[in-house]
């Protein structure tokens, strides 16, 4: 508060001290040049002024160094999926990023991790015969939101709904709808079953074609 | 930069090495960690040092670069060029440091004011100086202190300022212009 009031000080001159520390900290013309170029007020100041910027200046020239293996406990999170706790997210507007389901209960609430869902869904594809689900996830394509694990799945959580992205590969000669039908409906049945959340969608990307020695 | 790197998928390093910031944007976008790792090493130093001056503690600074580029890493995906890549690194970065700052106890403002006091036992006179300087910026509030250490110390423009604090120029002017004065007199004292 007592800063305040300084800096609407005016020198004995009638000059701001705010203009001057503009001034300087800009490396400005000053605005009343012929005035300050006599006036010992000004000038004292402007000379104090100049040494405290440049202070600051070394400060703004210094480079501290970030610590030698940072990336690398970064990438190591990254491959983990240890990222920052929601509630201590900045802008959440940026990262609108959930990562658990909420399914309210009498007594309390249950959350289930979008990586359960995940696994559940995946388990579930399997079980769809002759269909494969891709090892990793196709770089062609955006790596949507809810993308939590390395292979073709993905999976977005908002409350008690889910929507469950596949990338898979079929046998040649097989029928697009009647397999991805089939897909469908085994996943949504196996993830409402188990986990009580309610499937909204199910996206399935058929990227690859393969020979299927069994047929 | 490690000699060793680990080949993530697809590209070599030598051809990421001399890829623009833009392609390496694209390739991270859809999920390439090799491109994204090759980002992170471009600006974590920017990241890094603008998270010391608002922070002013290198563990806290470690832990907010850290939680800067997981976002990044998270967010990419919508990234649109809109604004430059640093300009929005800025951005995450000075959000992160100012939630770091919102949470911090009230206690531990009156140690940073203290720790501040304390450097007068510090043998190097220039040391001291400096170490005045960035505890004087410490002692700025969360509004004030976000504009100046943009301005003073990574040179970017009012408008650029604005931009990264999702302000007008005229709110950043005032803002800049009162952690000046608060500075001014703060060191006076001292310099």
């Amino acid at each position: 508060m007592t800063h305040q009031v300084t800096m609407r000080h005016r020198l004995e001159c009638g000059t701001e001290l705010a203009v001057l520390v503009e001034q300087v900290a800009e490396a400005g013309e000053p605005e009343d040049p012929r005035h300050q170029a006599g006036c010992a007020y000004c000038q004292t100041t402007l000379v104090r002024l100049e040494q405290v910027w440049g202070v600051v200046r070394e400060v703004a020239r210094e480079e501290p160094a970030p610590p030698f293996s940072l990336v690398e406990t970064v990438l190591l999170r990254v491959r983990r999926g240890l990222f920052p706790a929601v509630s201590t997210l900045p802008l959440e507007q940026v990262v609108p990023r959930l990562v658990h389901a909420l399914l309210a209960a009498e007594r309390g609430t249950t959350r289930i991790a979008d990586a359960v869902v995940a696994d559940i869904a995946r388990a579930a594809a399997r079980r769809v015969p002759r269909t494969r689900l891709l090892g990793r996830w196709n770089r062609q394509l955006a790596r949507p939101a809810g993308w939590v694990s390395g292979d073709g799945i993905a999976v977005e959580v908002a409350g008690a709904s889910v929507r469950i992205t596949l990338q898979l590969a079929l046998p040649y000669g097989a029928s697009v709808p009647e397999t991805t039908a089939a897909m469908r409906e085994t996943v949504i049945a196996d993830v409402e079953a188990l986990t009580g959340l309610r499937v909204t969608a199910v996206d399935l990307s058929v990227d690859d074609v393969f020979r299927d020695e069994g047929a | 930069m490690p000699a060793v790197r680990r080949p993530e998928r697809g590209v070599p390093p030598a051809m990421v090495l001399h890829t623009s910031d833009r392609n390496l944007i694209a390739a991270a976008q859809v999920g390439d960690l090799l491109a994204f790792e090759e980002l992170a090493r471009r600006h974590e130093t920017l990241v890094y040092r603008v998270a010391l001056r608002m922070l002013n503690r290198p563990a806290d600074a470690e832990d907010a670069t850290q939680d800067v580029l997981l976002l990044a890493w998270q967010a990419l995906p919508r990234f649109r060029s809109e604004s430059s890549f640093p300009t929005w690194l800025y951005r995450l970065t000075t959000n992160r440091c100012l939630n770091v700052l919102r949470s911090r106890h009230p206690s531990e403002a009156l140690a940073e004011e203290l720790a501040g006091n304390q450097m007068t036992d510090l043998e190097v006179e220039h040391a001291l100086r400096l170490e005045v300087v960035k505890a004087a910026v410490a002692r700025l509030t969360a509004e004030q202190r976000a504009p100046f250490v943009l301005r003073e110390f990574e040179g970017l423009s009012y408008a650029e300022i604005a931009e990264v604090l999702e302000t007008t120029v005229p709110a950043i002017k005032s803002r800049l212009h009162r952690a000046r004065g608060e500075l001014a007199s703060a060191l006076s004292e001292w310099i």
